[in-house]
Formats: structure tokens, C-alpha cells, sequence
């Protein structure tokens, strides 16, 4: 068992069990790789998690965890924690009115806080859900997935873009795939990179989608199959509105 | 399982109180044809624009949740035109007259207002209660908390 005074608990990797015994929190066991998977609670307390470039899972704080297979689970008991893990590595976390930091480039993030703050570098996919919090995300490599409440959410770049807010606002300033946004009363804001297909609805709230020069859009009140859509466009804007306003413009 | 109709309130505000009460109507006559094809289901109460729904089958939940989906989440639907959102979470509920109440209730309220439009959001309890989960297309989307809970509840989307 490698817990220390400091209460950090080293999981070390498998290449170097040739070296020291493999000791999980919870006892000891050999011939088992590091997680791949890490869950983490906080209510809260702040948790920060660090991807780099290392090959085993260090924990710091006060927590308990345990293991299934190859997902770690990690709860706080009483203090902020710092999980650092390897890149790439999938997280799931959530707490209440704390903050998250996500260091690094993890591999699927999915993220709730009621109303705390949550900051990620990278990510290759993300689903991230606040109700009044802000959310800022550097870049997401694969889809990116939103939904808050009466937040504010703010995305560097991402593929697919599934957004959704009741009141609140949603930035994305760099969309590289096909894009589902939709508000009640809110807005979104959405720079497309590439021309890429737009499904839009609101009830009061706005939708802004910027387009790059030059692109050729059909404008559509529904969802039109591939067979419908004119053969000189290079994309297809579909927006239902009940009262608000759906805006396509260029970059 | 709850449902909710994804702003129903402005809705309400913009169009007037009529064409509102016509899409609860609908959703009444949907939701009815629906739970119709599935035994040990009902709708336990309304709440304002969301319905309480049990299911009694462990493995009727996830079929019973898609299928309301597909019928209350159409494209171009102009009895419908606004989506549905859904939480659902497994164990036991206390009856109290036609009524359920109690924790597990208290949770599925709570996932529901986590869940977007056309979604469906549902604990591990109800994956771990679901033969069929192992056809279900399943996504993580963290844990929350519910008040007076210690534990956290992990959930799932179900991607359809």
C-alpha cells in the first residue's frame, strides 16, 4: 500500500509491476492495468483533474475510491481533490456548486455541476450539463454535447454540435460538423469552421450561425433528406421558431 | 419515469392558452396510444405540462421511454410542435392513493432536469435493473446529487 501522510495514493501501471506490486487503495493485487475509466463526486469541493503524459493514476485530497474492472471511482471526503491521470484517459465527473478543471486532453468527459464553474482544456468527446454555472472548453476533438439551464457555456472548437439552453447562453466559436442548437427563451451562437448542416429550433430565445464566406445555404423550415436538398448548396440551415429569431450569416 | 415538455411555459406566453391546452391534448392522446401497447404502464399523474409515468416491467422501462420519444419528438409536427425531455431512475415507490411518492421519485424529477430535448436520462440502477440493457446504446453523462442523498447518482443518456 503506497498511501502516504500526505493522503496521495499512487496506482501504478503495469509496465512497472516488474518493479513493485501493483497496490490499490483498497489492498493489494497484482496483474491488473491502470483504469481507464476514472468517476469522480464532489459535491463539494473543487476537483481538479490533470491528463499528462504519465502511465499510472495519482489521487490527492481526502477521498474515498474503489475499483470495478477498469473504472476507478473516486469520492471526495471533505477536501478538493487533484486527480491526475494518463491523456486520453475517459473522466466522468460532477459536482454541485464547486469547481472543475480539466488539465490536459482527456479522452470522453462527462461533466454535471449545478451551479459551479467548470474549465476543460481538451477533450476528445464531451458531455458537459450545468443549470447556472459557467462552462469554458478549450477544444473538443469529436462531438461536443450542452445543455444549461440558465448558464453561460463557451466552446473553442468541437465537430458535432448538439447545444441546447432554456435561458441561458451558448458560444461556440469554432464548429466543424453538422450542428443540433435549440433554446427556449436563451441564445446560441454558433461560428461554423466548415459549411456543415444546421438544425436550429427556439420558442422566444435567438440562434445566430456564421457561416465561412462564400458558403452556399439552403435555408429550411424542416429537416430535409439528402434526396430534397438542391445540388448547389453546400449546406442546409433548418430552423422552426416560434417567436425568436434564427440568423445565418457569414463569418 | 417523468416527462416534460421542453418550454411549454414560453410557449404558452407567445401563442395564448388555447393552442397551449391543444398540445397537452395531444400529448394525452399520444401518451395513451403509447402505454397502450405495453402492459404494466400508466400514467400516474400530470404536472402541469409533465406526466409521472410507472412502469411495473424492470425491462419494459428503456422500450417504453423510446417510444414515447418517437411519438412526442416528430419532426415537422404541427400538433406538437415542441420536444419532450425524460428522466428515469429504478426502485421502489410507496403508493399513496393512485399516487407514488418517495426517493426514487424524488430522483427521476431530478434527472429529468438534466436531460435536453428528445432525451432520455437514466441512472445506473435502471441499467443494472434492465436485461436489455446490453442492446441499449448507452452514453455517460456524469453523476448528480439529489438533496438529503449522500451518494451520487451515476447517469446515462440513451442515444436514439
Amino acid at each position: 500500500m503506497s498511501r502516504d501522510l500526505s493522503g496521495v495514493t499512487s496506482v501504478p501501471s503495469l509496465e512497472s509491476q516488474s518493479k513493485r506490486p501493483y497496490c490499490p487503495v483498497m489492498g493489494e493485487r497484482e496483474g491488473a492495468g491502470v483504469p481507464t475509466t476514472v468517476r469522480i463526486s464532489s459535491p463539494s469541493h473543487r476537483v481538479r483533474v490533470v491528463a499528462e503524459d504519465r502511465s499510472d493514476i495519482v489521487l490527492e485530497g481526502r477521498f474515498s475510491s474503489r475499483e470495478s474492472g477498469s473504472v476507478m471511482s473516486v469520492e471526495s471526503a471533505g477536501s478538493p481533490l487533484v486527480v491526475h491521470v494518463p491523456r486520453g484517459t475517459d473522466v466522468q465527473v460532477g459536482t454541485e456548486s464547486s469547481r472543475i478543471e480539466v488539465e490536459g486532453a482527456v479522452g470522453h468527459l462527462a461533466a454535471t455541476s449545478s451551479s459551479g464553474r467548470v474549465e476543460v482544456e481538451s477533450a476528445e468527446t464531451a458531455d458537459i450539463r450545468t443549470s447556472s454555472g459557467r462552462v469554458e472548453v478549450g477544444a473538443v476533438v469529436g462531438e461536443a454535447r450542452l445543455r444549461t439551464s440558465s448558464g453561460r457555456v463557451i466552446v473553442g472548437s468541437c465537430e458535432q454540435l448538439d447545444a441546447s439552453t432554456d435561458s441561458g447562453r451558448i458560444e461556440v466559436r469554432d464548429a466543424r460538423g453538422n450542428v443540433e442548437a435549440s433554446c427556449v427563451s436563451g441564445r446560441v451562437e454558433v461560428e461554423m469552421a466548415t459549411a456543415a448542416d444546421v438544425v436550429a429550433e427556439t420558442v422566444s430565445g435567438r440562434i445566430e450561425v456564421a457561416m465561412p464566406q462564400g458558403t452556399r445555404v439552403h435555408r429550411s423550415s424542416r429537416n430535409e433528406s439528402s434526396e430534397d436538398r438542391p445540388a448547389d448548396c453546400d449546406c442546409v440551415v433548418a430552423a422552426r421558431s416560434i417567436s425568436g429569431r434564427v440568423v445565418v450569416g457569414e463569418r | 419515469m417523468f416527462t416534460d415538455i421542453v418550454g411549454f411555459t414560453a410557449y404558452t406566453e407567445v401563442v395564448g392558452d388555447e393552442k397551449a391546452l391543444a398540445v397537452l391534448e395531444a400529448q394525452t392522446e399520444r401518451t395513451a396510444a403509447v402505454l397502450e401497447r405495453w402492459p404494466e404502464t400508466r400514467v400516474v399523474k400530470e404536472l402541469g405540462d409533465g406526466l409521472l409515468i410507472w412502469c411495473g416491467g424492470h425491462d419494459l422501462g428503456f422500450h417504453v421511454a423510446v417510444d414515447l420519444l418517437g411519438a412526442l419528438c416528430g419532426e415537422d409536427d404541427d400538433d406538437f410542435p415542441l420536444s419532450i425531455r425524460m428522466g428515469m431512475h429504478h426502485g421502489p415507490v410507496t403508493p399513496r392513493g393512485d399516487d407514488f411518492v418517495g426517493h426514487t421519485v424524488n430522483v427521476a424529477a431530478r434527472l429529468t432536469d438534466l436531460a435536453g430535448p428528445r432525451e432520455l436520462v437514466v441512472s445506473e440502477e435502471v441499467v443494472d435493473a434492465c436485461v436489455d440493457a446490453a442492446d441499449v446504446d448507452l452514453r455517460p453523462v456524469g453523476p448528480t446529487t439529489v438533496k438529503g442523498v449522500s451518494a451520487a447518482i451515476w447517469l446515462y443518456r440513451v442515444a436514439v
